[in-house]
């Protein structure tokens, strides 16, 4: 009886081994489809066009050359603006969204602060229902006149109901005996809000902050509503034109002297990736718990 | 001592009224000042924009909201243009597309995942599969034509080299939704999967150890452990991801027609109608008016289906 049941286990431990190597194999597979694109684009923007053309694109350049990423950060380049530009645009949206949703969050989280569900109320009805596309680019541009100003693009997107929502579950799940304490010993509620809930929320300050950040470090949508690629170019406007104006016109590049088109798109396209990738490990350790305050019940 | 702790106290519960409290509370009203003008600015203001569906605006106006008053005829308008037909089938099959891939994979590669035992590997397909939901649209459609274009790009390469006909499957019509549905699902796939992977690490080991031990085969530990143990929360996504149904996404589609006019007229959807047929060829008010139907019938799907998620013990974020 035992015998058999351990040969039982035995036969079943077997077809197991096979099942894993079946899924080790397809999810290393699989892993390439996520790398392999990125590996090329980093070899082309490190490729000599003279390369490309001989041995089409390999995964390492078989001739090596800074020339692009030189050409692109050359001075006076559009790129450098562009950075600028994006660097000042996301910092600043950061800064200003953890303002605006803290300042709201906190408050929201305290039970006995009068109106408070008719103002949840209204944010969820805010949620559901906005001007739309045409009537808030029409408010901003011409109510505002903010067309072709960074702040645009900052203050359109530097709130979210979501992230408010997220933050004032987090405040409110605080432990309020300091909080109490403090009150009682005169502090007022602001100096509270700064100097005993602020540090003991740093983990939903750095998650949100992150999100914020590379949302809009990513927003493509925003800039090509209100800035002009000419006066404010940020990264995602500046990489959208190199990539179309190959693609409808050819190249825009004198072929004589210029480098090789393709391999400054692609250094470009690693220009722009390069900051999301250093923050990275950062946004991994913590967006597992950024997307989970859903309240999704396993 | 205790006598001045107890007249606090007590005082401060007879802080009831309303005024009391709202005086008590002045200084939390002090922060929320900076959010409720961000909410009056930028939600309030626009939102009473919408006259401007009901107006005839035109770029002649000198004012966004007192223009001539014309009814619903952008409506009327609007719901008669063979467009609006075409824009309402567009965004829903691409949304129903999405969904349908966009539902499986996820859950398929988070099955995967799990099944993994050794510790680094599990990490690094993880690590490896969330990072294309960080990178914006532009930088993936740029990637995406140096490996498909017709004239250097790698699957060109590859396919010359083996004596095949090769056509970019970006620019031709009769693949490029299926393009956009699986360039979709790798963008995201990884990243959806986080909350399945949650939802198994949730399910209880002893139920795998006791299924052992009856001697269940690991397919039947999946059927009859791992599957049902996940299903609440695969419905839960699923019923939240019909409320989006409307919202057809911009940066995806709008990158992907180019200029071909065929792809366009294929993949038209609200946004990229309402950006090029409204702030391109300005007609603002008619499309003001589109963007109030979507909005309307949007708002009305996201809440029932709430409601039928609320069933499956989906909490909502209140």
């Amino acid at each position: 009886m035992v015998k058999a049941k351990k040969g039982y286990r035995i036969k079943r431990s077997a077809g197991d081994k096979i099942v894993d190597v079946v899924n080790y194999v397809l999810l290393f597979l699989l892993s390439l489809c996520f790398v392999l694109p990125f590996v090329y684009v980093i070899s082309i923007s490190f490729s000599t066009e003279d390369a490309i053309g001989l041995y089409g694109i390999t995964f390492v350049p078989r001739e090596w050359t800074v020339e692009a990423y030189a050409y692109l950060f050359s001075e006076g380049g559009v790129i450098i603006k562009a950075y600028g530009y994006t660097v000042l645009i996301t910092v600043l949206t950061t800064v200003i969204s953890l303002f605006i949703t803290g300042g709201l969050a906190y408050p929201l989280s305290k039970i006995d602060l009068p109106f408070r569900k008719t103002f949840m109320y209204y944010v969820l009805f805010a949620m559901l229902f906005g001007g739309g596309m045409i009537p808030t680019y029409l408010v901003v541009t011409k109510l505002y006149m903010l067309k072709n100003s960074i702040w645009s693009v900052i203050l359109t997107s530097s709130y979210s109901a979501w992230n408010m929502i997220v933050m004032k579950n987090f405040f409110s799940r605080l432990p309020h005996d300091i909080e109490e304490a403090a009150l009682i010993d005169g502090a007022n509620e602001i100096r509270i809000f700064i100097s005993i809930v602020l540090p003991l929320s740093k983990p939903i300050i750095a998650t949100l902050s992150l999100f914020v950040a590379v949302g809009q470090w990513n927003n493509w949508f925003g800039p090509l509503l209100y800035l002009d690629n000419r006066v404010t170019p940020t990264l995602m406007l500046f990489l959208r034109g190199i990539i179309s104006s190959s693609l409808n016109i050819g190249s825009q590049f004198d072929s004589s002297e210029a480098p090789p088109p393709q391999s400054v798109q692609m250094a470009t396209v690693v220009a722009c990736t390069l900051p999301i990738v250093c923050v990275y490990p950062f946004l991994q350790k913590y967006f597992a718990s950024g997307v989970l305050v859903g309240g999704v019940k396993g | 001592m205790n006598v001045g702790e107890t007249a606090l106290k007590s005082r401060e519960s007879r802080v009831k009224t309303l005024w009391g409290r709202l005086k008590r509370h002045k200084y939390l009203y002090l922060l929320m000042i900076p959010g409720v003008l961000w909410y009056v600015l930028f939600h309030l203001i626009p939102l009473y924009g919408i006259v401007i569906g009901f107006q005839n605006y035109t770029l002649a106006s000198e004012s966004i909201f007192s223009n001539e008053w014309v009814g619903f005829d952008n409506f009327r308008y609007i719901f008669e243009s063979p467009d609006f037909t075409q824009i309402l089938w567009n965004t829903v099959y691409m949304s129903l597309l999405k969904m349908v891939f966009g539902f499986f994979a996820p859950i398929i590669l988070a099955l995967m995942i799990n099944a993994v035992t050794t510790g680094w590997y599990k990490k690094i397909v993880q690590t490896v599969s969330y990072l294309p939901n960080f990178l914006s649209w532009v930088i993936v459609f740029s990637v995406v034509d140096v490996l498909f274009n017709n004239y250097t790009g790698v699957f060109k390469q590859i396919f010359t080299a083996l004596g095949w006909d090769y056509t970019d499957p970006t620019t031709s019509e009769s693949s490029i939704i299926a393009f956009l549905v699986i360039s979709a699902v790798w963008k995201g796939v990884g990243y959806s999967a986080i909350i399945y992977l949650a939802s198994l690490s949730g399910i209880d080991p002893q139920l795998y150890e006791a299924a052992k031990v009856d001697g269940a085969s690991r397919w039947e530990q999946l059927l009859h452990i791992t599957v049902p143990g996940i299903l609440p929360t695969c419905a839960i996504v699923l019923i939240l991801s019909v409320g989006g149904i409307l919202g057809g996404d911009f940066e995806q589609i709008f990158l992907f027609q180019g200029d071909n006019v065929i792809i366009r007229d294929m993949t038209e959807n609200f946004a990229t109608y309402s950006y090029r047929v409204g702030l391109q060829g300005f007609q603002y008010s008619k499309t003001t008016a589109l963007g109030i139907f979507q909005s309307v019938f949007g708002a009305i799907l996201i809440v029932v289906t709430n409601k039928l998620a609320g069933k499956f013990g989906y909490e909502g974020i209140w």
